[in-house]
Parts: C-alpha cells; structure tokens; sequence
C-alpha cells in the first residue's frame, strides 16, 4: 500500500475567497517530498498557485476559486521511474515511464482525490505536483505534472477536458502520417471547442461578420499545420485541423492551450471555462481573495 | 448542493469509490452537440428509473494516452487498457436522484439491422455498464 510510504501532516488554505459552500475549491497534493523537502514543497505549490491563477481565464476568476494545499509527506525523495526498474517509496506511488512513454508521469488518482476530500470536504478539483525535475505529467482525474519548468501548463491543459470539457485542439493523434485520420467524416463531437459543422458555427457568437467561414481550410489531407494564419493572432473563426483529424473538424483559433501548451486558451475555450465556473462566482458585491501568508 | 461521485473504471468493470452529497454548487455545463450522448455517459435516476440528469464521460474515459514533451506539442497514443479514475460533481438540488448508472452509447452507423420486432430506434439503445444506488 503506497499509504503506507509516507503521511499526511496537514493542509492549509491558500486563497480564500469565501465560504466552501460557494466556491470552487482546488486541492493541491504533492507527492516525493521528504519531511525535511516540505519547506521546498511550500515554495513549489506557491510558485504553480501563482502561475496558474496568472493563466487567463483563472486571472479573472481567483474571486471564484479557494486554493488549499495539502502536506503530504513521502519516505522516499522523489518518483519511480518504471522504464529502468527504479522504485521510490512515495505516498503515491507516482512514477515515471506509464505504458512504456518516459514523459508520461502517473499516480494513483483515486488515492489522491480520497486524500484531498479527507482534507477539503467540498473539493472541486485537485491536482498532483511530483518532485521530480524531469519534465513529465498526465491527465485524468487529477491531473499530474513535475517541478520541471513549465509543467504546471499540462496540469492547466488536463483540466481543459477533465474539469471544462474542452477537446484537444491538435489535427493528429500520434503522428501526422497515420492515414486513418485524415479526414473526419464522423458525427459533431459533443465538445464545445471543436465541430465539425460550419454552419450553424457552435462559436457563431464569437465570429466577426468579417471573418471568412472557414477561415482556414486545409487543402491538405496530409498537413497537420496549415499555415501562416491569414487573420490576426486571436480571430476566432474556424481553422481545419482539430481533436486528431486533419481535415473534416474545425477548431476555433489559430492558436490556443488546448493545442499547444505554450499558448493561452482560445476566446472559445476561456468562454466555456467562464462559464463552467459562473455558479461559483461571487454574485453581487465584489469580493477580493486574500492569500495567506 | 452537488453530488460528488468518484469511480475506477478497469477492464470495463465499474467501482464506485465514493459518492457523496456535498455542500457546494455544482459546476456549469457547456451546451453539448445533439441530444445523444457519444461512448460512454453517466446519468442520474430518479425512483421510477427515470433519467433526470445526463453527462458524457467522453473526456475522461479516453482510450488513448496524452503525452507531453518539453517544448513540444502533445500528443496521444494508445495505450493498453488501464485502470482510470473518474470524478464526476452533478447537480444535485430537486432530482430526486436515487441511483448513477453509466451506459456507453450505441456506435453511430452501427450496422444491425433493424426488424419488425426490433425497430430501427430500439436497435440504439445504449448498454448500460454499471448501476449503483446513491445514499
């Protein structure tokens, strides 16, 4: 039992912004901290708390959401690495090289949520951060990423489809030669940030009369980036090439989270997240989050 | 209110985890495409097993997994069935609801054919996967 590896010492609200009972709240729990790491650990979940609630739509919604962080302590220093047979003794059991990928960093989700409802009754959401410096993460139901630069961005693309039901916007699957996703010819997918339908548009609301429908074809089945955008950074339109196909399903923008990590959420994708959370923003009187210290 | 239901999905075979009622809202849903569900959904029944409450799984229970590299884009793979999480936080206020039972829909194009005794809108029904009563 991977509980068995480690403990919980606590837990400590980071950003209040009102009572449980009205707001979405985010759990973090951290996984291969020694207790002698735990002062490091404090430092890590700072620095992502910050970076993510910097990530636009999260800038304007702190008022909507509490951060908790829990304490969690492991008897090994950081994660396993199943490719090469290296174990550590970690609460749990978070470990690189899943299904054979060495980026894919995995741990028990169920273990994690249990943990974080046992701390935080009214949880919303939790993520995993893993002290590793080895780039790596994955999603589910609580989504998982190391202390390697940039890596909270998978944990903020994870909850795009575990918490706001947001498809992958990339026009492949694994590869850009596999035939077999050249072209959609399937039904609308239920997704809010992909169609295969231009008319009605699904982000219709968003589209200027201007933009041309579609406003970026793919006249190859075999290009997965079509491109330079013929409309300036941010136009929503429809741009061919989305949720692993090629051709056949439109994505909103030319660029966005949700296809590539290093970029924000689209005007579609940053709607829906808003909109996901709208029963959890402050109604009335605006009210400001304090952070403790 | 929400109702918080937690499941592991391994080998197609449901465990419920935990389902509690919790004081909290319940998160928005954004308007899905067509009133049927793809692949596999949860929904909420009421005493006369009665569907009150309907919620695609379809994000969660990918078959393929995401993978991510530095400074790369991400992308999938399939991968070996594998035991999955699922959290899910419904709405909970004036259903009723009295049980959770997850179905995966019928393929789209499925190639049966429909008969006298087994009309073309009966042939779609979904499968369901796993019921469980909610406290």
């Amino acid at each position: 039992m991977s509980r068995e590896n480690g403990s919980v010492r606590g837990s400590k609200l980071l950003v209040n912004s009102g009572s449980s009972a009205q707001r979405w709240d985010l759990v973090i729990v951290g996984d291969g901290f020694r207790t002698e790491e735990l002062p490091l650990y404090v430092r890590e979940v700072d620095h992502v708390v910050e970076q993510i609630l910097s990530t636009h739509p999260f800038d304007v919604l702190r008022n909507a959401i509490n951060v908790h962080r829990v304490d969690v302590t492991s008897n090994e220093s950081g994660a396993g690495d199943l490719l090469h047979g290296v174990s550590r003794k970690t609460f749990f059991d978070a470990a690189f090289g899943a299904q054979g990928l060495d980026r894919l960093l995995v741990a028990d989700d169920t273990l994690a949520l249990t943990t974080a409802i046992a701390a935080v009754p009214a949880m919303n959401a939790t993520l995993m951060i893993v002290n590793s410096e080895t780039y790596g993460g994955s999603g589910g139901a609580v989504p998982v990423f190391s202390r390697a630069a940039d890596a909270f961005r998978i944990a903020v693309h994870e909850m795009g489809h575990s918490h706001f039901h947001l498809a992958d916007e990339y026009a492949y699957y694994a590869d850009c030669a596999d035939p077999t996703r050249a072209v959609y010819t399937g039904a609308e997918p239920v997704q809010p940030n992909v169609t295969s339908t231009l008319h009605p548009l699904k982000w219709a609301n968003r589209v200027a009369a201007t933009t041309a429908i579609p406003t970026l074809p793919n006249p190859n089945p075999n290009d997965c980036t079509p491109g330079p955008s013929p409309v300036p950074d941010g136009t929503i339109g429809a741009f061919e090439g989305a949720q692993y196909f090629r051709r056949g399903k439109f994505r909103p923008a030319f660029r966005c989270m949700m296809r590539e990590l290093a970029d924000p959420f689209c005007a579609v994708c940053v709607d829906t997240i808003l909109s996901v959370l709208e029963p959890f923003r402050p109604k009335g009187g605006r009210r400001r989050p304090s952070r403790s210290t | 209110m929400a109702l918080r239901v937690i499941v592991e999905v391994e080998n197609g075979a449901f465990t419920l985890i935990d389902a509690q009622h919790v004081d909290m809202p319940a998160p928005a849903v954004p308007e899905a495409a067509g009133p049927v569900p793809e692949g596999v959904f949860a929904e909420l029944r009421n005493e006369r097993d009665e569907t009150v409450l309907q919620r695609s799984l379809a994000p969660q229970l990918e078959n393929g997994t995401e993978v991510f590299a530095p400074y790369g884009a991400p992308r999938r793979t399939d991968t070996p069935p594998r035991k999955q999480t699922v959290m899910l936080v419904l709405p909970d206020d004036d259903l009723d609801a009295r049980e959770i039972v997850f179905l995966r829909a019928a393929e789209r194009g499925d190639a049966r054919i429909a008969t006298e005794e087994a009309p073309e809108d009966a042939m779609q029904q979904p499968q369901e996967l796993a019921r469980f009563a909610l406290r």
